[in-house]
């Protein structure tokens, strides 16, 4: 099987096979685009991940290459967080550092099924909870100033609990 | 580099798996997220999973977050006050058009002013009974607040059908501590289904039903003045108006009034006609137009000629003369402006399920009455009746509708809903009429001239039928989704709905209130009582106070999430008094402060 050459920010390179890489629409659209050679073995550079990522990133892709294309989505559809696979779960088990990086990553190779998983998993830690507890889960420093915030308050009165 | 800085992309990937309220809180957490929070995709999405509409209706310029809040937020639905002060079954309310107060009737012959504020106080109680009826139904003030006409069943049999309207005058009663509430007319009402209703700020309608053979009757409409003529016995108080024919144990009930949109050439009976057409798929109707062969106009109407003054005997009311006269009745009122008469009407069966509409023309009330024939004279008029017919001559065939059709009045336009109506209500503006329906899935295939006493089977759920006034049709239908709350019998009742802005309130005969939003056509809130609803009103000045009675001799006061916080309210359970304590309460502070 073909292998091409994922260079992480840090220099580090990865020998991925062809068809699992393909599965970042970035990646695909860069060898289609450019017109590299499968043979060249050429090096393609990830500067945005870096290499503890991107080794995430490549397991996460390797254990999903036979899955088939993720369903086109619909906007008015309701959508469920309850859907995560162990398998999933049990790889996003990571500190809150690397889930992040980890979406960033997803968002910028374009892998929409490791996007999807990392934002439910996000949704869910986000889900039920108040705007404080979320600032502190995620340690969100409160960028609003007096004014703004009690603009907000204002703004959502209507879905206090009494 | 934080979670504050995630691209607004990824934001919006996380948030769309949001319901409202998770969307509300992320709002708050810092300016980015707030900024996504606010995304009108996200709210489009929450708003319609959580109402389930037709993807196709808009927004009106609203965004979606504004209409998802308004409809959370800004809805009655919140139990603020239960009041238990009636002794029996609540059947009607309504509010005065300023807002300030609101009327409830009971089957217990009492009448409640009650004064809008929170709690509710209790302004006065009326008790019919001392004028013989044995229930009060219905109540409504005319357009300056002025007069409360009430309307009620008189004492007679179980089946007897007599109602009567008295009106009372309230405005100083309202407006000053020492205004005193006065009567100022009564006027036959049969059946008293007819309600009666308000023509105009002194004029109001009512009517009279004769038995005319078989299952044939005849429904005679009426403007009255409300008030007494103290200076002569010859001006006239009362004058028909229309009159007519209910063929199939058929009868009309349910006055209103509205202002007529349409051109006068277009209101008449024969002017337009339209196939009847029914569309299952879609379940709306076009409009359908009953065919008359015979024009009628107003100026030509014969109610009220000789032949008949015996069977049409004048409307008799009981004068008290000691009451003055006020200053609310005009003198010879001509009516520059044409109104439609609406009713309920059904030309197949004793079950009402049409809309009639008939419009009512500049008419002026006659300088003096015309005393008739004097007794001599309808002697010799019965005699020579009585010798054409020992000759031969038909005598008048009522049933034979053809033969008689020219004395009656047609309605301009009947308006078939294939259905059970139970309720009908006027927008604010007039434009459109409200009706509350239980359709007859299978009315195609029934014949309704086999079975004079029955009607076809009704749907279990109620449908909310919307007829434009301006185009007589139909804009609109939608199907309550609660399904088998209510009884298959078709069974005669009526229940009250009422129409704000935004919002309708309806019932269908079971212990549920369903308020429908007017624009999304959805069920925006369901609330209940322990028994049947009969009906419930919006407060005209604040539509999100809503007043519900029912069968269970309850009154509630809903109010909305908003209202509540800024009035500071709890919910109330069912069993809480709150009247009895403000009622209390109320005679304590007026005691002491007199």
């Amino acid at each position: 099987m073909p292998q091409i050459k994922l260079q992480s920010s840090d220099g580090e390179t990865f020998a991925v096979d062809v068809e699992i890489a393909k599965c970042s629409v970035t990646i695909k659209t860069m060898l289609e685009d450019l017109g590299m050679d499968e043979e060249e073995e050429e090096v393609v550079p990830l500067p945005n991940v870096n290499s503890a990522i991107l080794k995430k990133v490549i397991q996460w892709a390797t254990y999903h290459k036979d899955d088939p294309p993720p369903p086109e989505d619909d906007e008015n559809k309701e959508k469920r967080t309850d859907d995560i696979s162990s398998w999933d779960a049990d790889f996003l088990k990571v500190d809150q550092g690397t889930l992040f990086e980890l979406i960033l990553a997803a968002n910028y190779l374009d892998i929409k099924g490791l996007l999807d998983v990392t934002c439910k998993t996000v949704a869910n830690m986000i889900k039920g909870k108040a705007p404080e507890e979320i600032r502190k889960t995620f340690n969100i420093k409160n960028d609003f100033t007096a004014s703004e915030e009690e603009q907000v308050r204002k703004e959502n009165e209507w879905c206090e609990e009494k | 580099m934080g979670w504050e800085c995630l691209p607004y992309t990824v934001c919006y990937e996380i948030f769309q798996y949001f319901d409202y309220k998770d969307l509300v809180a992320v709002s708050g957490v810092c300016f980015q997220w707030f900024t996504v929070s606010r995304d009108e995709r996200l709210w489009k999405k929450v708003f319609f999973s959580n109402y389930k509409i037709d993807d196709t209706i808009n927004n009106r310029g609203l965004s979606w977050f504004e209409e998802f809040r308004r409809l959370h937020y800004n809805i009655p639905c919140v139990q603020t006050e239960v009041i238990h002060q009636h002794f029996d079954q609540v059947l009607h309310v309504t509010f005065s058009h300023n807002g300030q107060y609101f009327v409830t009737c009971s089957r217990d012959c009492l009448v409640m002013i009650w004064k809008s504020s929170h709690p509710a106080k209790l302004k006065e109680s009326l008790d019919m009974s001392v004028f013989h009826w044995r229930c009060a139904h219905y109540s409504e003030f005319n357009s300056t607040d002025s007069l409360l006409l009430v309307s009620g069943i008189t004492m007679g049999p179980e089946t007897s059908t007599c109602g009567e309207i008295i009106v009372f005058y309230v405005e100083d009663f309202l407006t000053s501590e020492s205004g005193l509430l006065q009567m100022k007319c009564r006027i036959d009402d049969t059946p008293y289904s007819l309600f009666g209703t308000w023509f105009n700020e002194s004029l109001l309608l009512s009517g009279n039903r004769f038995w005319l053979g078989g299952y044939v009757t005849a429904t005679l409409i009426y403007m009255n003045r409300a008030s007494q003529e103290t200076s002569s016995e010859h001006i006239p108080v009362t004058q028909g108006l229309f009159k007519f024919y209910n063929t199939n144990r058929s009868s009309i009930t349910s006055l209103l009034v509205a202002k007529c949109l349409r051109s006068p050439e277009m209101d008449s009976p024969d002017a337009e006609k339209t196939d009847i057409h029914f569309d299952k798929s879609s379940f709306k109707m076009p409009t359908v137009f009953q065919q008359f062969e015979n024009e009628f106009e107003y100026e030509d109407n014969i109610m009220f000629n000789r032949d008949e003054s015996d069977m049409f005997d004048s409307n008799e009311i009981e004068v008290d003369t000691s009451i003055s006269e006020s200053s609310s009745c005009s003198e010879q009122q001509l009516e520059s402006e044409d109104k439609y008469l609406i009713y309920i009407t059904g030309s197949n069966t004793f079950i009402p399920h049409e809309v009639g509409i008939k419009r009512i023309r500049a008419f002026k009330f006659p300088e003096r009455i015309d005393p008739g024939p004097s007794l001599k004279e309808r002697q010799m008029l019965l005699d020579e009746r009585k010798r054409l017919l020992d000759n031969g001559m038909n005598d008048i065939r009522w049933i034979d509708f053809d033969s008689v059709a020219e004395t009656f009045d047609a309605p301009d336009h009947l308006i078939d809903l294939h259905g059970h109506i139970l309720g009908m209500r006027l927008s604010p503006d007039q434009r459109f009429l409200y009706v509350t329906v239980r359709i007859w899935p299978e009315w195609e295939h029934y014949n309704f001239y086999e079975q004079i006493d029955a009607s076809p089977a009704v749907q279990n759920d109620i449908s909310l039928t919307v007829i434009d006034l301006a185009t007589l049709e139909i804009v609109g239908v939608t199907t309550n989704p609660i399904r088998k709350t209510y009884s298959t019998e078709p069974d005669y009742y009526f229940i009250y709905m009422d129409v704000s802005e935004d919002l309708v309130v309806s019932t269908g005969r079971g212990p549920n209130l369903h308020v429908w939003d007017r624009h999304f056509g959805i069920p925006a809130a369901s609330l209940t009582h322990k028994d049947v609803v009969n009906g419930a009103a919006f407060n005209p000045k604040d539509p999100e106070m809503m007043v519900s009675v029912s069968d269970d001799s309850i009154i509630k006061i809903w109010r909305s999430r908003a209202k509540v916080k800024e009035m500071n309210l709890r919910e109330k359970s069912d069993d809480s008094d709150t009247s009895d304590d403000s009622f209390s309460n109320d005679d304590d502070e007026s005691e002491t402060s007199e």
